[in-house]
């Protein structure tokens, strides 16, 4: 396997999903994505093949994003009763 | 001190884009490897999410990562979508903040089971939460500027656990 150095800057991946345009989500959503050096390299439903074909692709460790499908509402919250 | 801008997760039809306050990470399994080992790190995004207890990881990354197994014991939780089995595990995280890759250290995760979840979560997100995170960095949301700053906590307050009224 590929593997670009993990302690590279994650920016370039970053910048390309922030600069994604508005027809390029709406294609994924509903998916995870793999980016790695600035392109998709995989996608799909389900995470775990994303990310495997994703490594696949020579780029290095992909960064693993979700497009949510229907809302635009990020409410977050875990507890945990031991705590 | 670093800062991380808030990143934009989604898009939809006539609406701005929604930022979050995430911080890119690499999560690794803290028994196994290296960050050099490919097989062994998983990189995305985690929302640093003043309300969650601990850090949470999506069931396929620890999965993957072996980090947990499906027939491990279960334990539960609470979120948004009300109660919910996961697992609890040790995991690696480090994190992009200022510009540099900052080892934030090993942490207890929780990890929901959303593959039995009544309310099954396809994008579980990746997060940051009070014990692991908010106990080792100070972090401010400038939400005007769509900017968080972030300060390592140096000293005890590592090891301090929260108690809120």
């Amino acid at each position: 396997m590929v593997f670009n150095d993990p302690k590279g800057s994650p920016m370039r991946d970053i910048e390309f999903l922030a600069n994604m345009p508005e027809e390029e989500y709406k294609k994924y959503r509903g998916e995870w994505l793999a980016v790695a050096s600035g392109e998709i390299v995989a996608h799909g439903k389900e995470p775990r093949r994303v990310h495997r074909d994703g490594c696949k692709a020579g780029k290095g460790v992909p960064l693993m994003e979700y497009i949510y499908a229907d809302y635009t509402e990020v409410p977050f919250a875990c507890y945990d009763p031991d705590d | 001190m670093g800062y991380t801008d808030m990143h934009p997760t989604t898009r939809d039809d006539g609406n701005p884009a929604v930022l979050v306050p995430a911080v890119p990470i690499i999560v690794r399994n803290p028994s196994a490897g290296t960050l050099s080992d490919a097989s062994n790190i998983v990189r995305g995004k985690a929302i640093v999410d003043t309300g969650a207890t601990r850090a949470s990881v999506p069931l396929w990354a620890a999965l993957d990562l072996g980090i947990v197994k499906e027939e491990d014991v279960k334990t539960s939780a609470f979120g948004v979508g009300g109660r919910l089995d996961g697992y609890r595990a040790e995991i690696g995280i480090n994190a992009w903040i200022g510009n540099q890759w900052l080892d934030v250290g090993v942490v207890t995760a929780l990890i929901p089971d959303t593959k039995r979840s009544r309310s099954p979560s396809a994008g579980q997100p990746f997060l940051l939460g009070r014990n692991g995170f908010l106990d080792r960095f100070n972090v401010c949301f400038d939400e005007s500027n769509k900017v968080m700053w972030l300060r390592r906590i140096d000293g005890g307050a590592r090891a301090g656990r929260p108690h809120y009224p």
